[in-house]
């Protein structure tokens, strides 16, 4: 028998149903036996996992896939570059030790806007633009939680936004719809729990009058 | 006036994170993290989570700035980049059958198209996913792992490699051990 002519069996081991999800050690020692660089003691543990727990072969799976990519991809370390590029969140560093008013007038200076979409982009296009071009990384700003306003570009007349917004650690904050104007005010009770300093990610999505939707890359904020 | 919705892409915690460490130390541009880090989540990513890898990439990114900030210090690797990709689809896969546990069946449902297999057929092979299993656990060990590898998706050199075996032992491993494996879970009463 050929290997290959084993896909069905390979379908039904992969459609058992989990009953237990998978612990974090147990997903690190997936990783590591996937990776090569485990005992073979070790290795023949986590296979046991794998046949006792579907959770588990789903996650060798997953792992597999990732290192072949990275197997395909040149195995040596990544490059690191010497150039220092000083991002936003250093001069916000910077800024600490100024007084606020001078860190609120260099804010009104270089407050930057949801980048607009080009004509000829998708959403797809617009996001790997914003993550992809370092040099747009120039303003971290802050809200005041007494009246935290987000704005951005204004798409075509017509549009309709929704903003969402979640702390870094992405639990969800607030969230604004069927909103007909590019800004936003996160309402104050939604921040009262939030402490000094916490961070804020927040994207836009657009409804166009056509009706396609964009959604912005994720800007993130500092609540004061 | 009250300004201030200040904008600046998320990638912002991280880069500033990476730009703050030595400069020796000092690594590539976000692009070139974005990158690799993008194409470890699409390659992870199950087909019926194709849709979220952009989500999810930006989940990785996430997770990326805080073990940056946990661990300045920390060598990035293009394996470190695959295994937040691998936890952040993981946890997304985790999250996911959670929440299907806790919704209840809409009544649209049934007018929707069911992808097949139909849930018949689906019953059958989690039914002969666990004659497999049976099966596996009876196996000599050898054949056991090198079986237990092949269904996960290995091809025989992977498995030669992972088990440290000749390419010729691994080769010979798999294939008889699927044909017993296959006569066992067909005299379990189950052809997957």
């Amino acid at each position: 028998m050929k290997p290959d002519a084993a896909e069905d069996l390979r379908a039904a081991f992969s459609a058992r149903p989990v009953r237990q999800e998978v612990n974090e050690a147990t997903l690190s020692m997936v990783w590591k036996a996937v990776s090569g660089s485990t005992s073979p003691a070790d290795l023949a543990s986590v296979l046991e996992q794998v046949r006792r727990e579907p959770a588990v072969a789903e996650a060798w799976r997953v792992a597999r896939s990732v290192r072949a990519e990275l197997d395909d991809e040149e195995p040596a370390r990544v490059e690191r570059q010497g150039k220092v590029v000083l991002g936003p969140a250093h001069w916000w560093r910077g800024a600490a030790g100024m007084g606020i008013g001078t860190v609120m007038a260099m804010a009104a200076v270089v407050v930057m806007y949801v980048v607009p979409m080009s004509e000829n982009r998708g959403p797809v296009a617009m996001r790997a633009d914003v993550l992809g071009i370092e040099n747009t990384l120039v303003y971290a700003g802050s809200v005041d939680r007494d009246h935290a306003v987000l704005r951005w570009t204004a798409l075509p007349e017509g549009t309709v936004y929704t903003v969402t917004v979640t702390t870094d650690l992405l639990a969800r904050v607030a969230r604004g719809g069927a909103l007909d104007k590019p800004e936003w005010v996160i309402p104050g009770p939604q921040l009262s729990a939030l402490p000094d300093g916490t961070v804020l990610l927040w994207r836009v999505e657009a409804t166009l009058p056509d009706g396609s939707k964009h959604r912005s890359a994720t800007f993130d904020v500092v609540l004061r | 006036m009250c300004l201030v919705g200040g904008a600046s892409p998320v990638g912002v915690a991280l880069f500033a994170a990476i730009a703050t460490r030595s400069a020796p130390e000092l690594p590539r541009t976000l692009v070139e993290l974005q990158r690799p880090l993008a194409a470890a989540v699409r390659k992870a990513v199950p087909a019926w989570l194709l849709p979220e890898t952009e989500d999810l990439t930006q989940v990785a990114l996430l997770r990326l700035d805080r073990a940056l900030k946990r661990e300045p210090d920390r060598p990035l690797t293009r394996a470190y980049l695959g295994r937040i990709a691998y936890t952040t689809v993981v946890d997304e896969i985790r999250k996911r059958r959670r929440e299907r546990e806790h919704v209840a069946p809409d009544v649209d449902s049934a007018e929707r198209p069911t992808p097949a297999p139909g849930p018949e057929r689906l019953a059958e092979s989690r039914d002969a996913g666990e004659a497999i299993t049976a099966c596996l656990e009876a196996a000599p060990p050898r054949a056991r792992d090198a079986l237990t590898l092949y269904l996960l998706g290995h091809s025989v050199p992977e498995i030669s490699r992972l088990l440290d075996h000749t390419r010729k032992t691994a080769e010979n491993v798999v294939y008889r051990g699927l044909a017993a494996l296959r006569g066992c879970v067909e005299a379990k009463g189950y052809r997957p």
